[in-house]
């Protein structure tokens, strides 16, 4: 057996076990988290280097965004790329022209031909993105403080090279994902059945039994909406993959985290809590209260800072994400409800996630499989199905799983 | 004491109602019955004759046979330990091999077990992991191979 503790394991359904092992392909590992936080330091320390164009203007510098909530996702999880949102707040008068701004702070990073980032930077119109040889990317987005505004409030910089467009716009990052973090609800159970399902998968399940919550668990371990969030947003990275999307804008994860905020209680079920989640976005997608007759969500920290200044574009774009979330929740509901096979399972999930995390998922929970077998904990229902409700048949007194468990063997002949 | 093959029909009544006695000659019993582990139906067929007392059997010899008789295993060389896993080849028909369920040279099983206890859920689980087989090309089920070596002794590989 390979299983050192035999059981009782935690009782988790099926389906919020596939999301399980979905969510844990499609994040980031510890390593990425250490290595996106090394390069953006050194990318901010580059900006203020000896000689260079912002030398000595560089206050402060930190994640927003997923990173600074916990629902970063690889951007490509075959590639295990990843995209870092960086605030990177700079001693400039806040009403600087902001193609100055940008234009310096891209200056700042190229450097000279010979130096460390030359040629991996390209100016966009609020950032400035560095690329690195491995596909991720670290965005840059420069903000000057306001004065007399809570603290870290400030302008960003907004200027389009090819319509001339420029303003800045009030925003404050860091104070949303301040209060995200402490607004969003954590939940041991969660963790222990989140952290159960990884160990069942890989055979080591005793620990789980054995370990309290640690302190040091990221956020998305303990809480089943930052897990749901990860799972929306890798649900809409799939759906705009689409080539007839491929220029569209996506729906920002900071307007979905903002909704997610105010999306009632947590369920207990994963699946549940990615459902509550878009349907939460859903409803706020109905409300159309902001220009453009779309809906319009704020920062709850700091409500100049209009999260949805720029998605959704018009009805259309609002629309075609609803009919996106209808479509997950569909789906998940099937996942939940229907008596589906270990295939029809991997197609739903290749749909809603993508290939490599659904084989991910099917690969994992036959190793999960295996490990109760090999517990002897495999139980079957009527037939033989497997992850059946088998209260009936213990009820009449049957066994539901095996008396021990067995090795398979085989190869040669048997005499006949 | 091994279980008589009464004992064993008995049990297999209780337990798997569905599986139906297709035969009972002196110690043997044949049953044929529908295992579904994850969608598809499989038709099974499980034989078993008990060892007579003083009769001089191995526990790979006298083991119960399973073959999966409708829809028939799907022979994948290509697929990890095709062209199919954990099977033992039938020389009277290719393509109804035995499913290899348990290590005889672990003690696994004997004639004192009830097939309707062990053998049908172990085989049970075998299609499970033969159905994920056939979607992810590769045996998640676990097991070892037993190979011989160049002077005929058995080998065993973990896999």
């Amino acid at each position: 057996m390979n299983v050192a503790y035999p059981g009782p394991w935690a009782q988790i359904s099926e389906a919020d076990a596939l999301l399980m092992d979905v969510a844990r392909r499609i994040r980031l590992s510890k390593t990425k988290y250490e290595t996106a936080e090394t390069n953006f330091r050194a990318l901010c320390q580059h900006v203020d280097r000896e000689g260079s164009p912002l030398q000595g203007k560089v206050v402060e510098c930190y994640p927003s965004g997923s990173f600074a909530t916990g629902t970063a996702i690889a951007s490509r999880v075959a590639k295990n790329q990843h995209d870092v949102d960086v605030v990177i707040e700079l001693d400039v008068p806040s009403d600087s022209p902001p193609s100055v701004i940008l234009g310096l702070l891209f200056e700042a990073i190229n450097g000279d031909p010979d130096s460390r980032y030359h040629g991996m930077v390209t100016q966009n119109s609020r950032c400035v993105t560095v690329k690195y040889t491995d596909g991720t990317t670290v965005d840059l987005m420069p903000v000057a403080r306001l004065a007399g505004q809570p603290e870290r409030a400030g302008n960003l910089f907004h200027y389009k090279k090819d319509t001339g467009e420029t303003f800045h716009k009030p925003v404050n990052p860091w104070a949303f994902a301040k209060e995200f973090n402490q607004r969003v609800e954590v939940d041991e159970a969660f963790y222990k059945s989140f952290a159960g399902r990884r160990l069942l998968v890989e055979g080591t399940l005793e620990k789980a039994e054995t370990q309290p919550l640690p302190d040091h668990v990221p956020a998305e371990e303990k809480s089943p909406r930052v897990v749901a969030l990860q799972l929306i947003k890798r649900n809409r990275d799939i759906a705009f993959r689409a080539a007839a999307r491929r220029n569209m804008r996506k729906p920002p994860s900071v307007v979905l985290a903002a909704i997610a905020l105010d999306a009632g209680p947590v369920a207990s079920s994963l699946v549940d809590e990615v459902i509550n989640v878009a349907n939460a976005i859903r409803t706020k997608l109905r409300e159309k209260t902001g220009t453009r007759r779309a809906v319009a969500v704020r920062n709850p920290a700091y409500p100049p800072d209009l999260l949805t200044d720029r998605w959704p574009e018009n009805e259309e774009a609002q629309a075609l994400f609803d009919a996106d979330l209808r479509r997950l929740t569909i789906e998940l509901y099937r996942l939940r409800n229907e008596d589906l096979s270990i295939s029809e399972n991997g197609e739903i999930l290749k749909r809603l996630f993508g290939e490599t995390a659904a084989s991910y998922a099917i690969d994992s929970n036959l190793d999960a499989r295996r490990h109760q077998m090999e517990a002897g904990q495999l139980q079957a229902g009527r037939f033989g199905k497997i992850g059946a409700s088998v209260a009936a048949s213990a009820a009449a007194g049957m066994r539901t799983s095996p008396v021990r468990a067995a090795t398979r063997e085989g190869g040669g002949f048997l005499k006949e | 004491m091994s279980k008589s093959i009464e004992q064993q029909i008995g049990a297999m009544a209780f337990q798997w109602p569905h599986f139906k006695l297709m035969e009972k000659i002196d110690q043997s019993a044949t049953w044929e019955g529908v295992l579904a582990p994850d969608k598809r139906e499989h038709l099974v067929r499980v034989h078993y004759r008990v060892p007579m007392v003083l009769e001089n059997f191995t526990v790979l010899d006298m083991q119960p046979r399973v073959q999966v008789i409708r829809p028939k295993l799907e022979p994948h060389a290509e697929y990890e330990q095709g062209p199919i896993p954990h099977v033992y080849k039938s020389k009277l028909d290719p393509s109804l091999p035995y499913l290899c369920l348990f290590s005889p040279s672990l003690g696994e099983w004997d004639v004192n077990d009830l097939l309707a206890e062990t053998t049908i859920f172990w085989a049970n689980e075998w299609l499970y992991f033969y159905e994920g087989w056939l979607i992810t090309k590769k045996w998640r089920g676990g097991g070892r191979h037993p190979s011989l070596t160049t002077d005929g002794a058995k080998q065993l590989e973990t896999v």
